[in-house]
């Protein structure tokens, strides 16, 4: 199984199979302006019935299995699977995927929705979480790393608001 | 006359799962019973006990990660003159903390900026070159391993 993720590859899939998913984590760090890496798309999605099993044909041609779990589980992933569970872990042969049912400080998809904001990358458009609302759900999650991207994100933010960066260069459809 | 004992591995799950019944093959089902027994404060000694044995047998795996606290201050050159962040170093934090402001202080605000600049698809490509890097360095290191 693939631990290098393949991330045009999985922001295509998860666009072009039309889930519903706002971007959190590194990938919406990045589009706020915060280079670092990865080494996994992390996303919230709808838990809707159809939406679960678009999420299911979009990522059962690439073996997903649970990250970190010992080879040999009789696991597949199906929206029996996924309704029963709310997040999860996964790999696959494009690389490492979360799937959000909930996230701390941030709730559900649809209540996340209000705060999110249309980016492009790799040629495709998505839903990834605003810049504030980012700073709240990493403050939320509270993990000795994520103090070290609240202090970025600030710095971003600060920035942002003294007006340093070109207008034009946000490239924000929304 | 006593009831026959019922099986408890023959009790259905509450949501059958066939990764819950590969997990739970190997329970180790006594101790559990064995815990069930115990009060409450019995089982918290038990679990204290099991800990500290735990933490004793991993004491010589032990290594510091944690970098040192409070963070070293001017490690990093930023290479440029402080005064030029000053506009934005007095926009207040959204949420105020002590934490995030020791952190702040080490914050490379000149890659920020150039970071601002780029358009968001820009960003993304920086961050795949940076992505192909690192993998491709962690590929070398493997096969130098063998």
């Amino acid at each position: 199984m693939s631990t290098e993720t393949d991330f045009p590859l999985v922001l295509r899939t998860l666009v072009e199979a039309r889930i519903d998913f706002i971007a959190v984590g590194a990938i919406a760090a990045i589009a706020q302006g915060i280079i670092c890496t990865t080494d996994d798309v992390d996303v919230v999605y709808a838990r809707s019935p159809e939406n679960m099993q678009r999420i299911v044909a979009a990522l059962a041609p690439f073996d997903p299995y649970l990250r970190g779990a010992p080879p040999g589980l009789p696991f597949r992933l199906d929206e029996r699977a996924l309704s029963h569970g709310l997040n999860f872990t996964f790999e696959t042969s494009i690389g490492n995927v979360d799937l959000l049912g909930e996230i701390s400080g941030g709730g559900s998809f649809e209540q996340l929705l209000p705060f999110a904001e249309t980016k492009t990358a790799f040629g495709v458009q998505f839903l990834s979480v605003g810049l504030d609302k980012l700073i709240l759900l990493k403050r939320a999650a509270g993990r000795a790393k994520d103090f070290e991207m609240v202090a970025r994100l600030e710095a971003a933010r600060q920035e942002k608001i003294a007006g340093q960066k070109p207008a034009s260069a946000e490239g924000s459809a929304r | 006359m006593s009831e026959p004992e019922i099986d408890p591995a023959s009790i259905p799950l509450l949501f059958p799962d066939p990764v819950i019944e590969f997990y739970l093959a190997k329970i180790d089902r006594a101790t559990i019973r064995e815990r069930l027994k115990m009060s409450v404060d019995e089982r918290l000694e038990a679990l204290q006990k099991q800990g500290n044995a735990d933490a004793a047998a991993q004491k010589a795996l032990v290594r510091e990660e944690s970098p040192p606290w409070p963070p070293k201050k001017g490690t990093i050159n930023m290479g440029v003159d402080p005064a030029w962040f000053a506009e934005a170093r007095a926009v207040p934090l959204l949420v105020p903390d002590p934490v995030i402001e020791a952190y702040l202080e080490d914050v490379d605000r000149s890659l920020i900026r150039q970071a601002l600049r780029l358009s968001v698809p820009e960003r993304f490509e920086r961050f795949n070159r940076l992505v192909r890097g690192a993998h491709a360095l962690r590929r070398a290191s493997k096969n130098d391993r063998r």
